[in-house]
């Protein structure tokens, strides 16, 4: 069951409605039975692992915490081991079997029918992030069985995140919510918000990225860099619209979970971007593997080394696949090149300039443009033949330059273009984040908003007959 | 408190709006629809109570009768309202729709649609192309598929891929529908030569034929309530209900309208398996044509109909000259 779905909007509007009509103590017992509800579209395999995980990470927990030293650290190893040893199985296992086939000559193991279970790679760093929280003593174990389980199987963030941290949820538990309009008008504006990006912009735009992709020699290097940029404003949209939703629904439930995106194409530098690009997850990466690394608190090499290796990590996190390690390991040659030429850079260019400061924005846009090829490409290979494509795009001889070839008519081309320039330009000059604030707290623009936005839905929508919806990029994770 | 109601007020204006801004925009959307039944648009441009019989049925309807050949034959106008594949209980919905601008003396029903399943292929066309009414909500909730049922009541559902190739020619048909030269009746010029009768593999102990009969019987309680005349009949095929199932059906409704079974007629009609058919189902302008003057004198004297009162003439001279120049044309093609 995805957001963007029927059957999602009935069992929200059910759910919501028993949320705030019964009694304040029986809404958490609710909220597990709807966690499980929703999770349980996953499959039985997929709800028993979630529901193992939850009582092991749980009992490790209270025992971190009641016990000392040595066995401290021991019941940390107990609950990591089983969650990250778990998804290591199902994920990694494959395809390291695959690789020591290739370097050895090996049988790799015979893993079909292995599925991986939805959303297993997020839950499993909330609660990973949970444990070393216990561990470190930022976090009190968690007494009640009940609020963990909740803590884990949130809904509206267990299939593709926000990667939540304990110590911002819990104590949002324990306070009764009570229902406010407010709150319900914001979390709605920006669950419809996030609908329209999803499927009139965001699987608009994957209509032509996959045609695209489905026949890589046919398309020329011109074409190719449409296409490029296509797709780095589709994964842009399909994630955080995706995490519009999920902070949209959490809002309406009476929780505030964390921002995932904050303009990140509008950054001067690659480590600007990771700063604003799936913001729960790169703060994972560096509160748990990057500053136990050393951090920035080692020598200079050691400290770029700490993040090719939390790159490399994340790359691996996104996909079992080489180019996703190569997208991974990219973003932290970038981001290493620029810490090393930053003094040179600055110098160069000084950074007051407007005209500066949208050279480097676009500059960084087309680092990242090209590091996505590689995350959207089926193989190495295949994203070095684009990339080969893209460097000749002044051959005319290779492949087709016209944008009828990637599957829309003139007219889909400019209803795409439209809406994208509807979407980005009131984000640009930063108006976008102020109407939307503002808007819940009228009645008639906030209504009249909200039809508006459903009648584009309704339009220009990817969905019903004559369409392929796509599953959210991130589900894959 | 006043405050609070006028809220609740607006934003039930707003989804209403929603509603029915998102539903017209999915009905313009649709592709036009001429000729091939369902034909709606059309109809309801037809002038208020000016068709004395209406036809209904599947493609056996509107590819064999041609209105305009009745009225040139017998003065009477009619109007074919048919749709593809369609079931008896979509007919009937059809029925009681049509009759809301139009009060005809006769309602023909042909009755192949008896032996067709629940559901059939073209149920987003026949339902879908009504107009917005109850009746349109009843054929949506009680004749068609479960999964048809969104795009139905939400067109949008259906049709709002069509944005990126919607014509001109569509939302004008939509918008400004003009009457239909055919009044609902589809030319086919091809000949096939037909040879020998086949016999469809048609029951009537199934649980469909007994829900088809049902919905039949509603047909008939409307005829008469509405002081209309029923006319239940089996249309020319080479391709026909099997004798023994024939004569089941007739015992069971024979006493809901006149009942008329006209294969054993199309000698005296002189059609001519050579030239006459289109398929094993349906006559080509030339089969229709024959079928049209015998079945329009037919029914002239079975129901004692005098000739309308048409106050449009000249759109009836305008659609005899229509079929007529469409014959001549056939006519010279299947001789080139």
């Amino acid at each position: 069951m995805t957001f963007n779905s029927l059957s999602f909007v009935l069992f929200f509007s059910i759910f919501l409605t028993l949320y705030y009509l019964l009694p304040k103590k029986l809404q958490n017992p609710l909220l597990l039975l709807g966690n499980y509800v929703f999770y349980s579209f996953g499959g039985v395999t997929a709800v028993l692992l979630l529901l193992a995980g939850t009582v092991i990470t749980y009992g490790c927990g209270r025992a971190i915490e009641a016990s000392f030293c040595r066995v401290r650290r021991l019941w940390l190893v107990i609950g990591e081991v089983y969650m990250l040893g778990l998804l290591f199985a199902l994920k990694y296992l494959g395809f390291f079997s695959s690789l020591l086939s290739a370097l050895t000559g090996a049988q790799p193991l015979d893993l079909t029918g292995v599925l991986l279970p939805i959303g297993i790679s997020f839950y499993t760093f909330s609660v990973s992030a949970y444990l070393f929280d216990v561990y470190r003593g930022k976090l009190a174990a968690e007494r009640n069985i009940l609020s963990y389980a909740i803590f884990v199987s949130f809904f509206p963030a267990i299939l593709s995140g926000p990667v939540g941290k304990a110590r911002e949820f819990l104590p949002q538990l324990q306070s009764s919510r009570r229902f406010q309009l407010l709150p319900l008008k914001e979390g709605l504006l920006r669950f419809v918000i996030g609908c329209v990006k999803k499927m009139a912009l965001a699987d608009r735009l994957g209509i032509l990225v996959n045609t695209a992709y489905a026949d890589t020699s046919a398309i020329s290097g011109s074409l190719w860099i449409l296409v490029a940029i296509a797709y780095s404003f589709q994964i842009y949209l399909d994630f955080s619209a995706y995490s519009d939703m999920a902070l949209g629904v959490a809002k309406m439930l009476g929780f505030q979970l964390t921002e995932n995106f904050r303009y990140p194409y509008n950054s001067r530098t690659v480590k600007e971007f990771w700063k604003k690009w799936h913001i729960s997850l790169t703060s994972w990466f560096r509160e748990y593997l990057y500053f136990p690394l050393g951090g920035s608190h080692v020598p200079t090499w050691r400290c770029y080394m700490n993040i090719l290796i939390v790159f490399a990590v994340s790359g691996l996190w996104h996909g079992a696949a080489m180019q996703f390690i190569v997208w991974g390991l990219l973003n932290g040659i970038y981001q290493v090149a620029g810490e090393l030429t930053s003094p040179l850079r600055k110098k160069a260019m000084g950074s007051h300039s407007r005209l500066v400061a949208l050279w480097q924005t676009l500059c960084t846009f087309a680092l990242i443009a090209v590091s996505w090829v590689f995350f959207r490409a089926t193989s190495v290979s295949e994203a070095l033949f684009i990339l080969k494509r893209i460097l000749l795009f002044y051959r005319t001889d290779l492949g087709t330059s016209s944008l009828l070839a990637l599957g829309a008519n003139t007219r889909d081309l400019i209803f795409l273009a439209v809406l994208l320039l509807g979407y980005f330009i009131p984000g640009f000059i930063n108006k976008a984040g102020a109407l939307q604030k503002k808007l819940p707290s009228t009645t008639v623009a906030y209504w009249l908003t909200i039809g508006v936005l459903l009648l584009i839905l309704s339009l220009f929508g990817v969905y019903g007959v004559g369409f392929d919806p796509q599953d959210f990029v991130y589900f894959s994770f | 408190m006043r405050n609070k109601i006028l809220r609740i007020c607006f934003v039930c204006l707003v989804l209403c709006a929603f509603m029915i801004i998102s539903n017209f925009l999915g009905t313009i959307l649709m592709p036009q629809r001429l000729d091939y039944g369902s034909t709606w648009d059309s109809y309801l441009v037809e002038p208020k109570d000016s068709v004395d019989i209406l036809f209904f049925g599947s493609s056996m309807v509107y590819c064999n009768v041609i209105p305009a050949t009745l009225y040139k034959n017998t003065g009477i106008t009619s109007y074919v309202m048919a749709g593809p594949e369609m079931t008896i209980p979509i007919t009937y919905y059809y029925i009681r729709e049509a009759c809301r601008t139009q009060s005809p003396k006769v309602i023909a029903v042909e009755l192949n649609g008896l032996f067709y399943g629940r559901y059939t292929n073209f149920t987003k066309v026949t339902v879908g192309y009504m107009p917005w009414s109850a009746n349109r909500i009843g054929a949506t909730f009680n004749a068609a598929e479960k999964e048809e049922r969104l795009g139905l009541m939400f067109p949008l559902y259906n049709y709002h891929s069509r944005l990126s190739e919607v014509s001109r020619a569509d939302l004008i048909s939509h918008l400004c529908p003009a009457a239909d030269p055919y009044a609902g009746y589809t030319p086919l010029s091809k000949a096939v030569p037909q040879t020998e009768i086949i016999y469809r593999g048609y029951r009537s102990d199934t649980e469909e034929f007994a829900r088809n009969l049902m919905y039949l019987k509603k047909i008939s309680e409307f005829c008469e309530v509405n002081n209309i005349k029923l006319l239940l009949y089996v249309s020319p095929a080479i391709a026909q209900i099997p004798p023994e199932t024939l004569e089941t059906m007739k015992e069971q409704i024979h006493s809901w309208g006149e009942f008329i079974d006209f294969n054993p007629m199309t000698q005296e009609m002189q059609i001519d398996n050579q030239t006459d058919w289109y398929d094993n189902l349906h006559f080509n302008v030339h089969g229709a044509n024959k079928f049209t003057n015998f079945l329009g004198h037919y029914l002239k004297e079975l129901f004692a109909l005098p000739e309308t009162v048409a106050e449009e003439v000249q759109l009836w001279l305008s659609r005899i000259e229509q079929i007529e120049a469409y014959q001549k044309e056939a006519m010279a093609a299947s001789e080139s």
